[in-house]
């Protein structure tokens, strides 16, 4: 009696282990699972190529899935079935990363521009450069040059650019109007577009009355020291990009400019908040990406448009851009075929369409594809920024994310009056020397 | 008989403050709750208001829409019960062994298990991501459930509840023949029934609640559970789509609200009892 | 040992079974491998060398790690307080039998179920600077008073961030605190009060010589208890605190020790060095929670 009650409990134990281990991977994951094994599909079975890439909000997620449905529709008589995993949001990197270690990563996949050299020294991405050379139909010619020169190194391509967009400044002609202001967009038509224009309009719009402010950006490296570092004339990296080159007097001149801004409260200061807020329309101008129109279209109840960055000592903007990259396990030939497909003039088309990001193609036509995407009415603003844009760089002598991070930390704690402006460089350089490769 | 209010008034100025208390924690829920029907420029408006103007379900449908939230809902569930069944299974086995039986080095062990208790989870994580790798668990709902099953907490809460039933009925099972086992599910078991209960809710509401394990484990949108699939409502709505967002949190929080709102007693007195609530 | 003996240790053993595996496999095992770890300089991937205590000196001198110190230790104190002395207050108060006493409970337990992730979200649009409630109910309060309050920027200003943290820790633990320190006092026997009452002693003598003393096992707990949870606190800064720049909230004055290792772990790929974070962690937390056992002497009353 007692040893068949103590094997009963026993079984129950184990069976409890069993049933875990079996029922809940087989259900919920039936859909996902099956993109693990295309890399030992024979010819002419159907294989699954599984990519992802990050959208910044759900009307950018529309797009990707109507791209997905594009490279099916195309690569059906291939036998390739495409699968969209939109992945996270929220450590987005951290995730693929993680994957890429345990060996289930998607097999194509964004990154951003300075996450390559992170990426690459995994060293589970596939260097695509032997596709490339194979393919006659394709011509790496007609990509932007700076995102595909980013991307080489040693001989060896890693991926193709996804699209790119340029930093540019969104405005609220509404608020403009109302307190008598001239447009950025006349001021810019008549050079006079400057942080001296954008100092007072961002003083004109502030009403802490209404909790409305002149001007907002999140508070991350592209919009904040990024831009007015670039922008006083100084630069991010010394000249190899072997180190910090912050520590200098142009350093300090963006840092203390766009100080002021916090100090006269001409900013509210959240990050994604500041997004919504003007997007309620509370905020005069908003520094971002071109990722930013679709929710503004989509929210926005008043007149808006877009213009260059304002003229610091220099013209200055980002290049942003993001590549697809390859995984060495993925199987390359049908992950060549779809990430042709994605990469295609008509795919990029149908982004440029939904006005998500600007082709990475450089083509007459994908440029007037885009232009003709409005509103905003005045994209040209976006194309004009190429002219002089930095690019959003990979750092292959070092780890960006650390370094990023604490460069971010020495300007908030700028921001806050714990570090002048004139030491912020000093300082950042001197929290982020660590992270370069010796 | 109070004593420390003695005059109605203090007892009067008691319930106010309690009141008042009372309002400021359950007020982020009602603001929660009220503004998953709003317009999303309703929320960023200022003055903020606190009641929609018309109150717009849709919301949620459309959260409904854009998250697969039934899934991951379904996904929750799963986990949910897998915990909770193991929790009951173990504690059960091992509390009684701690309570009753006498063995070399017992209370060694037992000292060891609540050592465990002190441990930060953050310690672990990076060892056992790479466990999950070598087992192949990354991305599958068993990892969100077997490395969970052994509960040194769900072990000591039975082990007081059973310390705390007379033992003459287990004596008196033994002369009768019974073996360990036997009295422990014959006779123990039902006597612990409140216990139980508590360590249940309990392992529903921390395995329910948990993001930090599966934010690091699992990526598949078809995996995911329902607290992360709040974390991706928020990074893709943050800067429009406010309302939405928060009634992505009303639902994810509603269940577990519910089921404290049913099995009150058992989460407060589980707490109060053993004074601890799990990791 | 006798053949019984034997056969009970069997019984137990055998009862032990799963959890015991469950342990060994899934704790002692990543316990010790953490250590091992800790020692080498491996990343996400691939290979890694021995490095001795490399890590751990780094950790000694890095500059973050000493922020994340900071604020931990600074968030555990202000939490000690925040979260403990006003659950005390309302547990006094709540054994008074007062009427809905056990609505009261109910309603002060809620954050305590509610999960992390839905509340943090919440809570960040509650503090908003612009559109937040709580400045707005700041701003009105000033109004009434005569005065103009801007409102506190609590997510945003890198001295008052921590607040925000502690603020919402606080709500959602108060509750439980309340909880333990409420069954705590309503073991008190009675016949002490009503001897104290019978021997003139005032309310806040009996309170001060009856209560206080006879409930230090329960305060010594929920002190204990909440300290170690404070020491490792990652769920709600980690929510409050992301930003776009991957700090911790402005120049990372949300960074605890366990978010710091986390991101030193999975988004600088360092999974040798968050695996020493991880250990000075622990010590640490062992050291003061020793520490709080050996003053414990001095003021707890066991019977």
């Amino acid at each position: 009696m007692n040893k068949s009650l103590r094997l009963v409990g026993l079984a129950v134990a184990a069976g409890v282990l069993l049933a875990a281990c079996s029922t809940p991977a087989a259900a919920p994951t039936v859909a996902p699972a099956k993109p693990g094994e295309p890399t030992k599909a024979a010819a002419p079975a159907a294989k699954t190529i599984r990519w992802r890439t990050r959208p910044g909000d759900a009307a950018e997620q529309k797009v990707y899935e109507e791209l997905n449905k594009l490279a099916n529709d195309k690569l059906k008589d291939k036998g390739i079935t495409v699968v969209y995993d939109p992945g996270v949001n929220q450590d987005y990197f951290v995730k693929v990363k993680t994957e890429l270690a345990a060996g289930t990563a998607p097999d194509i996949f964004w990154v951003g521009g300075v996450e390559v050299a992170d990426f690459v020294a995994t060293g589970k991405i596939a260097d695509i450069k032997p596709l490339i050379d194979s393919d006659k139909s394709f011509n790496l010619g007609d990509f932007y040059k700076g995102p595909v020169g980013e991307l080489t190194r040693d001989g060896k391509i890693y991926g193709l650019p996804r699209d790119i967009s340029t930093m540019v400044t969104y405005y609220n002609a509404d608020l403009f109007k109302a307190a008598g202001l001239t447009s950025p967009k006349d001021l810019a038509a008549q050079g006079k577009w400057d942080w001296a224009a954008l100092m007072d309009a961002s003083k004109k719009l502030t009403d802490s009355s209404k909790q409305q402010y002149g001007i907002g950006f999140g508070n991350w490296w592209g919009p904040a020291w990024g831009y007015f570092v670039q922008a006083a004339g100084g630069s991010i990296f010394n000249k190899d990009r072997t180190g910090c080159g912050l520590d200098t007097p142009d350093t300090a001149e963006g840092a203390k400019a766009a100080k002021s801004l916090y100090d006269n409260k001409y900013i509210p200061a959240g990050d994604a908040d500041g997004e919504a807020l003007f997007n309620a329309g509370k905020v005069g101008m908003y520094f971002n990406g071109r990722w930013f129109t679709p929710g503004v279209r989509a929210n926005a109840k008043f007149q808006w448009d877009v213009v260059e960055m304002p003229k610091g000592k220099v013209n200055s903007t980002w290049l942003f851009w993001g590549p697809y990259l390859v995984g060495s396990k993925a199987d390359q030939a049908a992950a060549w075929e779809v990430l042709k497909v994605i990469t295609s003039a008509e795919a990029m088309g149908k982004v440029a369409n939904m006005g998500s990001n600007i082709p990475a193609r450089s083509d007459k036509a994908a440029v007037d594809t885009f232009l003709a995407s409005a509103p905003p009415a005045n994209n040209q603003a976006f194309i004009k920024g190429t002219e002089y844009a930095a690019n959003e760089a990979p750092v292959w002598a070092g780890n960006w994310s650390d370094f990023s991070g604490k460069v971010q930390t020495a300007w908030d704690d700028m921001i806050a009056g714990k570090v002048k402006p004139e030491d912020f460089g000093k300082t950042a350089c001197a929290a982020g020397a660590s992270t370069f490769k010796k | 008989m109070s004593r420390i209010l003695r005059t109605p008034f203090e007892k009067a100025l008691a319930m106010v403050l309690l009141l008042i208390v009372g309002l400021f924690i359950i007020f982020p829920f009602i603001y929660m709750f009220a503004s998953s029907l709003k317009e999303s420029s309703d929320i960023v408006k200022v003055p903020p208001e606190l009641f929609p103007a018309a109150p717009k379900w849709n919301n949620y449908a459309e959260v409904l829409e854009v998250v697969p939230i039934g899934t991951q809902l379904l996904n929750s569930a799963i986990v949910t019960l897998g915990v909770t069944v193991g929790w009951l299974l173990t504690s059960t086995l091992a509390g009684y062994a701690f309570a009753r039986l006498e063995f070399p080095g017992r209370d060694l062990l037992f000292s060891a298990f609540l050592g465990t208790l002190m441990v930060p989870f953050v310690v672990l994580i990076v060892p056992m991501y790479r466990i999950m790798v070598e087992l192949s668990w990354v991305d599958k709902l068993v990892a969100l459930i077997v490395p969970w099953v052994s509960t040194a907490y769900g072990t000591f809460l039975l082990r007081q509840a059973f310390m705390n039933i007379p033992k003459e009925l287990e004596e008196a099972a033994q002369i009768d023949g019974a073996g360990r086992w036997g009295t422990l599910f014959k006779v123990a078991l039902p006597l612990v029934g409140p216990a139980l209960a508590t360590l249940a809710t309990l392992a529903f509401l921390y395995s329910w609640n948990s993001f930090t394990w599966p934010l690091i484990i699992i990526s598949s949108p078809g995996t995911k559970v329902v607290t992360q699939g709040l974390m991706d409502l928020q990074a893709l709505y943050a800067g429009t789509r406010l309302n939405l967002v928060l009634a992505g949190s009303t639902l994810a929080v509603a269940p577990t609200l519910l089921a404290y709102l049913l099995a009150q007693r058992y989460f407060i007195e589980g707490v109060a009892t053993t004074g601890l609530a799990g990791r | 040992m006798t053949a019984r003996k034997r056969r009970e240790a069997f019984d137990a053993f055998s009862m032990l079974a799963p959890t015991l595996l469950g342990l060994l496999v899934f704790f002692a095992f990543p316990l010790a491998y953490s250590l091992v770890l800790s020692v080498t300089d491996t990343r996400l991937f691939g290979d890694a060398n021995f490095v001795g205590l490399d890590n751990y000196v780094k950790a000694l001198g890095d500059p973050t790690f000493h922020r994340a110190l900071g604020n931990t230790l600074l968030f555990s104190a202000a939490t000690l307080v925040v979260s403990v002395v006003p659950a005390l207050f309302l547990a006094v108060l709540l054994n008074e039998k007062l009427p809905a006493q056990a609505f009261f409970r109910g309603i002060y337990f809620v954050p305590v179920v509610a999960s992390v992730v839905g509340v943090s979200l919440l809570w960040r649009y509650l503090l908003n600077f612009d559109f937040g409630f709580i400045n707005y109910g700041i701003r009105e309060l000033g109004k009434v008073l005569g005065t103009k309050w801007e409102g506190v920027p609590w997510l945003t200003n890198s001295n008052i961030a921590l607040i925000s943290v502690i603020l919402v820790f606080s709500w959602k633990t108060i509750g439980y605190n309340m909880v333990i320190l409420l069954s705590g006092l309503q073991s008190i026997s009675k016949p002490l009060y009503e001897a104290a009452a019978i021997d003139g002693a005032s309310r806040w003598q009996a309170f001060r010589s009856i209560t206080m003393p006879m409930l230090s096992p329960t305060t010594f707990f929920v002190l204990v208890t909440t300290l170690i949870n404070c020491l490792q606190v990652f769920d709600i800064p980690y929510a409050l605190g992301w930003t776009r720049s991957s700090t911790a909230g402005p120049a990372d004055s949300m960074l605890t020790n366990s978010v710091h290792l986390y991101r030193e772990g999975f988004i600088n790929s360092q999974m040798g060095y968050a695996s020493a974070l991880a250990w000075v962690l622990f010590a640490i937390i062992m050291i003061i929670t020793f520490v709080q056992f050996r003053m414990s002497n001095r003021w707890v009353n066991y019977e």
